[in-house]
């Protein structure tokens, strides 16, 4: 990002005193939702001021360091430490400018034509039929250079879980990637690109919202949507101290002709709910779907070094869709997937303590790992404590509980075909399997609260779309049902997971919000 | 049955000037992250020369009130949970193989709760041992390629290696 558009960001150093703002358009987050929302608001000539929780950070600065705890502290929520409150889910949410995105896998795909199907007919959602996304799919891809990964991003897991899918008789595919030639498969996309290779929203759509006139405020945690005769009228917020993370004592008042709200999957709605926004469906906080992501290891005779090169280059969508006999679960409802963890991240995963498990990091680099996205069927929930701040409630249970058993079990057998020589389970027991005929352990291992941990990449459904005010949150023009100007364009108002990487449809769905938002502009004006 | 002053709590955790810990969980969480990461050899260094439990005590500086005030309740559950194990003995008297007993039966207990209190410090724990580039060689990591810079909010201790 150039110098002339780092201007354009204000970060909370540079502010000495309460400010006040007016504008056409305040966008509350700088992910994939707020940053299309604002450039397509601000190439039509509206004045848009984006407010971002997190901090300014860019490679050009030296900031993406590669190191585990100190990225997590710059990109994500919680520090990478927050959880639901049984603990069974981790948490992770971007927390900077540029969102989730800057520490994203770059995986870039369609909402897949099944999903706006189920939506359109069990939600009503309206105009965001394949046909209707299509010109926004393709104009998002171009932007981000996405592109099915190429043969020599393969990492050497990515090699096993195509060995290991091959013998297995899985198919599997090359996963479309947002990347240029800048990617270096240095390993580090999760602690942000120090590369500008991953096309993030930091290198793809929010300098191009600051080229039509965006202004960022950094470093800014917005308390509540101002609200007035049941209409939007702006924020309040409060510039952060980036070095305490607390409150710097200045305010910031906002006023504009219409609010949007994008501050993630898991923040929108606990910003409506500290809002105290008219929810007469009952919905808000409700409906928290986040493809859950069991994971599971495999210790090999040879290097594996999986913390090296992206991600996944490759995968299954075999089984992304469950299957049912009768209403009762058989199989498939996952993403299957070669996994990444950094090495800090990978200690904290592996079972065990002691030197047990100092027995398994000695030989870290020889572990792989296979993890899977699963396609949520039980939800959770949010609720506020008495300081505001969110508590998610989540716990794995029913179909989801049976399609991660299923799921582990096809981790194991791609591993296992690919030569693992023994499977090491994250559970508290730290379970072991050395061939096929053990995979029926994977039926009774330990998945409760405390025993094993779920990662929670994709959060979405607290603020869900829909026709009915009395069973959604948002309308199809993404507008708040009883609140006028009030909109939620981020993966919160999607009616439920997306069963693949959400980033293509949140930028999709924007695209349309903004079309829509600026035909009606003349009701908010 | 033994108590536990400041004294017997402050010997657990040398030197250190506890933050958001009191002196009590700072030693209480210093003698559980030994367990977890106890020293080997050179290359294992273990959680004291690390001083896993003061880095994490300052990380929670940057956390909300709750996360802290859940993870001082999980230290008590830690040092005086035994009665559900039936010892009344604190998680700090005891030897080190009895630590590691009382450990694998807090892990795989019919208790919710401490299998959670367990788990999330056996994490906390694991993690900000292996964040120390003191740990890397031993387990085949050659590092970043990126020099450091330290985020605004750091948690780290002044004088630890900036691997």
């Amino acid at each position: 990002m150039d110098e002339a558009l780092r201007e354009r960001v204000l970060e909370s150093e540079r502010v000495s005193a309460p400010m006040t703002e007016t504008v056409d358009a305040v966008v509350i987050g700088t992910g994939c939702g707020g940053a299309v929302m604002a450039k397509e608001l601000a190439a039509a000539g509206k004045s848009v001021l984006m407010l971002e929780r997190g901090g300014f950070y860019l490679p050009q600065r030296g900031d993406f360091d590669q190191r585990e705890d100190d990225m997590f502290a710059r990109l994500d929520g919680g520090r990478g430490l927050d959880t639901s409150e049984n603990t069974q889910a981790t948490l992770t949410y971007g927390n900077c400018v540029g969102g989730a995105s800057v520490h994203y896998w770059a995986d870039t795909l369609r909402t897949p034509k099944d999903r706006l199907e189920q939506w359109a007919s069990q939600h009503g959602v309206e105009a965001h039929s394949e046909q209707e996304l299509l010109p926004h799919f393709e104009r998002i891809e171009k932007a981000l250079n996405a592109h099915p990964a190429k043969e020599h991003r393969r990492n050497a897991m990515n090699r096993l879980f195509i060995e290991g899918a091959d013998k297995a008789g899985i198919e599997w595919e090359p996963i479309v990637q947002a990347r240029d030639d800048r990617c270096v498969s240095s390993g580090y996309c999760m602690q942000g690109c120090a590369y500008d290779g991953k096309q993030s929203q930091l290198v793809t759509h929010l300098p191009e919202a600051l080229r039509a006139g965006v202004r960022i405020f950094a470093d800014c945690e917005v308390e509540r949507v101002l609200v007035n005769g049941g209409r939007a009228t702006g924020v309040l917020a409060h510039f952060l101290d980036r070095r305490t993370t607390k409150r710097l004592g200045y305010t910031l008042e906002v006023k504009a002709k219409v609010v949007i709200v994008a501050a993630g999957g898991f923040n929108s709605a606990p910003l409506l709910l500290r809002s105290k926004i008219p929810d007469p469906s009952g919905q808000l906080g409700k409906n928290l779907q986040f493809n859950p992501c069991p994971q599971l290891f495999g210790l090999f005779e040879r290097d594996v070094v999986m913390w090296r090169g992206i991600p996944a280059a490759v995968g299954t969508s075999k089984y992304r869709l469950a299957r049912y006999d009768d209403g009762r679960y058989v199989e498939g409802g996952y993403l299957l997937l070669p996994n990444q963890l950094p090495p800090a991240t990978l200690a904290a995963v592996l079972p065990g303590f002691g030197k047990r498990h100092r027995d398994l990091m000695d030989h870290a680099h020889r572990i792989g790992s296979a993890i899977s996205w699963i396609d949520d069927v039980e939800t959770g929930s949010v609720r506020l404590d008495g300081d505001g701040n969110p508590i998610w409630s989540w716990t794995l249970s029913g179909t989801n509980e049976l399609i991660v058993r299923d799921a582990l079990k096809k981790q194991a057998t791609v591993l296992l075909h690919a030569g693992a020589k023994e499977l090491i389970v994250p559970d508290a027991k730290g379970t072991r399997l050395s061939d096929l005929s053990e995979l029926k352990k994977l039926d009774t291992v330990d998945l409760r609260p405390g025993s094993m941990m779920f990662a929670s990449p994709h959060p979405a459904g607290m603020c869900r779309m829909g026709k009915d005010p009395a069973k959604s949150v948002v309308d199809s023009n993404n507008e708040v049902h009883a609140v006028k100007g009030l909109f939620v364009t981020d993966p919160s108002a999607l009616p439920t997971a997306v069963s693949v990487d959400p980033s293509e449809t949140i930028m999709a769905f924007s695209y349309v919000a903004a079309a829509k938002l600026l035909e009606r502009w003349s009701n908010y004006a | 049955m033994r108590g536990g002053g400041d004294d017997h709590y402050r010997s657990l955790c040398p030197g250190a000037t506890p933050g958001v810990l009191s002196v009590k969980e700072l030693g209480v969480l210093a003698a559980l992250c030994e367990r977890v990461c106890p020293p080997a050899d050179e290359a294992h260094a273990g959680a004291k020369v690390v001083r896993v439990a003061e880095r994490i005590d300052r990380e929670l500086a940057f956390h909300t009130p709750r996360m802290q005030s859940d993870l001082k309740a999980a230290l008590l559950v830690m040092e005086h949970g035994g009665l559900l194990h039936l010892s009344a003995t604190r998680f700090t008297r005891l030897a080190p193989e009895a630590q590691d007993a009382r450990i694998e039966a807090m892990m795989t207990s019919s208790s919710e709760l401490e299998r959670q209190v367990i788990g999330n410090l056996r994490l906390l724990s694991l993690f900000f041992y292996y964040v120390d580039e003191r740990t890397w060689a031993a387990i085949h990591y050659e590092g970043p390629f990126q020099p450091r810079k330290a985020p605004p909010a750091d948690s780290r201790l002044p004088e630890a290696p900036h691997g």
